[in-house]
């Protein structure tokens, strides 16, 4: 009976371990599917076998071999990330489709030429990773040290790096005039020039976007594409905030544009709430629905495209009857906040809901403004005409509230939204209409009636920062 | 005889070299890609990146550096316990620079210097978006562009602190023109 019961253990453990690295040799494998495309596309690498597997090892494909592969997948699934974006984002460059990082690179890479064993190449120099020459378009050489200890992502970087050069005038090196490099050909002038470097620090940024990437791997990715923005231009970036406003009416035509010139964007129906969103997954409008049964939307900044959003507490904004009891939404610390009869929510980014009582103070509206001290308060408006200043602990990623703020002039009406616009505050009112706002010391009060006539139900500020535009 | 081999050997190489430089490579490739029909002026076909200063006479040399990125991660997710040591990473000397190794374009170096810039931006970000205080993060901030070391560094806590004037965040609008 001992014996069978050790047997069974046995077998057990055994079917264990065997599933467990079968799992581990998925992870580190590339489906067949996918190695197939690889080696049709480009030339010099190939599958080794005539045979179709399902999926490719390191052993199939030989260790050097294997990493091309893996680096080209990841060009693949950088391709896959779904993130909203706008067609004429600052990013686009003039020959990147950013939706499409894999059709950047295969139509500009034909060939990678892998280091041949016994042949020493020049090009390679000390350390070099890759190179490509002009008369060789299309070939990308690869040199002993790009299979050095690097990683997927580094190596990312620099395959798309060297496919910029194929654009244009090759987009060749300057001098750079300081920094680590001073003296050497290792900058871009300009990053406005949309050279080799610009896109090897856009495909940092976008991989760290990549789910694939572990948190640790997202923050040293970011990290790089900083370190790289001040290292490898001789002009140093700078981000260029380009600031608009969305006003949408009762019936849900929206307009967008400068105080001084607005023009019709589109229609989103009745609505509740529209809140502008700036997160880590990109730039989008959510808008709440005026019935109390419709699912909340996520619209494109071109408002063309509509996706079905889930918020991040859509089990309590289903459960807790916050539709009923729904006043305002926007956003804190990338993640949104919502306001209802009863309760400010927010998770913070912890994952998990939070929520400030406020059922006694009756709350109007969620707005933002800047301080005098220059930091961006997120206020709670109640009818009272007081200020209850809530905020994310970037510690503890805890719901936190502050003191009361008292505004005047304004209190029979209440401030709906708050939004700057080139130095000039406008406060959208309970009445639709928009006013000009001073703000002194603690108090907030109605100055001006502003150019912006008409009955609106939302006013929103959209801050477009760029790098790439002059 | 000796002398004839060597004579041959360097002969062979020589000859490769050229052969795969002149090699020109538009034979079965033009189709697919049209930017290959864009006719490129004649002093413009030269080497990206060959090097005249780089060659097999050096060796690679990693320099060592006291910090490693996943240390620093884990300071940064105990913060502020390790407060004093995110300082020191931040205002550290770039590795290459304090040991007197050059660094040349496109190699693995350019690549492990940037990984190690990395590390030092991560605590420069960890300075100030872990602080609640707005005073204690131009505190840090302050004492990092007076005692950086790393004149990258000096220029990312600048432009921090000037956006940071204004009432924004420097490294999060810069992720999002970047990248979004």
């Amino acid at each position: 009976m001992g014996g069978c019961l050790r047997g069974l253990i046995f077998l057990l453990l055994i079917t264990f371990s065997t599933a467990a690295l079968a799992n581990d040799r998925d992870t580190n494998c590339i489906k067949g599917e996918v190695a197939r495309k690889i080696s049709i596309n480009f030339r010099g690498i190939s599958l080794n076998s005539t045979e179709a597997l399902e999926e490719y090892c390191e052993d199939d494909l030989g260790s050097n071999q294997f990493k091309v592969f893996k680096v080209i997948e990841r060009i693949k699934q950088a391709t896959k990330l779904n993130i909203p974006r706008r067609s004429e984002d600052a990013l686009s460059l003039s020959h990147i489709d950013e939706h499409n990082w894999w059709h950047y690179f295969e139509t500009r890479i034909r060939k990678i030429e892998m280091p041949r064993q016994g042949l020493i190449d020049f090009s390679c120099g000390t350390n070099i990773m890759a190179y490509v020459t002009r008369p060789q378009r299309g070939t990308v050489f690869l040199c002993p040290h790009f299979f050095s200890n690097f990683t997927v992502n580094d190596l990312v970087s620099t395959l798309i790096h060297e496919a910029r050069h194929f654009d244009d005038d090759g987009h060749r090196h300057a001098l750079c005039n300081d920094g680590v490099h001073k003296g050497k050909p290792a900058c871009d002038e300009d990053i406005h020039d949309r050279g080799s470097y610009a896109v090897g620090l856009q495909v940092l940024v976008r991989l760290a976007q990549d789910p694939e990437n572990s948190t640790f791997e997202k923050y040293e990715l970011e990290a790089r594409a900083l370190y790289k923005a001040h290292t490898n231009f001789n002009i140093k970036p700078n981000v260029k905030i380009t600031e608009s406003l969305i006003l949408a009416d009762n019936e849900g035509s929206v307009f967008h544009g400068t105080p001084d010139n607005l023009s019709y964007r589109g229609n989103i129906g009745q609505h509740k709430a529209l809140a502008y969103t700036r997160t880590t997954l990109g730039n989008s409008f959510t808008v709440i629905p005026e019935n109390n049964y419709d699912e909340s939307i996520r619209l494109l900044p071109d408002f063309s495209t509509e996706i079905s959003y889930k918020l991040n507490m859509q089990k309590a904004y289903e459960t807790e009857g916050i539709h009923q009891h729904f006043l305002d939404i926007d956003f804190l610390s990338g993640t949104p906040a919502i306001l209802t009869k009863y309760e400010v929510i927010s998770n913070c980014r912890s994952g998990d809901i939070q929520s400030i009582d406020v059922s006694d103070l009756s709350p109007v509206s969620l707005i933002n403004y800047n301080t005098e001290e220059g930091s961006v308060n997120k206020s709670v408006v109640l009818k009272d005409g007081n200020l209850l200043d809530v905020s994310c602990n970037n510690k503890t990623l805890e719901l936190e509230y502050s003191s009361y703020r008292l505004h005047e002039s304004i209190t029979n009406f209440g401030i709906k939204d708050l939004v700057s616009q080139n130095d000039v505050l406008y406060g959208l009112l309970g009445n639709g209409k928009i006013v000009e706002i001073a703000v002194q010391g603690n108090i907030i009060h109605a100055i001006n009636n502003s150019t912006l006539d008409g009955i609106w139900k939302s006013l929103t500020k959209v801050e477009r920062p760029s790098i790439f535009e002059k | 005889m000796k002398s004839n081999y060597l004579f041959i050997i360097a002969f062979i190489i020589t000859v490769t070299a050229i052969v795969r430089y002149k090699a020109n490579d538009f034979s079965d490739s033009t189709k697919d890609n049209p930017n290959y029909n864009q006719k490129l002026p004649r002093d413009s076909i030269k080497r990206d990146n060959i090097k005249t200063d780089v060659f097999l006479d050096k060796t690679s040399q990693t320099p060592s550096y006291q910090y490693n990125s996943e240390q620093v991660y884990e300071w940064i997710q105990s913060y502020p316990n390790d407060k004093d040591k995110l300082l020191e990473v931040a205002i550290s000397e770039d590795p290459y620079a304090a040991q007197g190794i050059e660094v040349n374009p496109h190699t693995s170096d350019q690549i492990n210097q940037e990984k190690f810039g990395a590390m030092r931006v991560m605590a420069l970000q960890a300075l100030y978006d872990n602080e609640n205080n707005k005073e204690d993060k131009i505190k840090n901030l302050n004492y990092i562009i007076e005692n950086a070391k790393d004149p990258v560094i000096v220029s990312i806590a600048e432009s921090i602190m000037k956006s940071s004037e204004s009432g924004r965040d420097y490294v999060e609008d810069f992720l999002e023109a970047a990248g979004k």
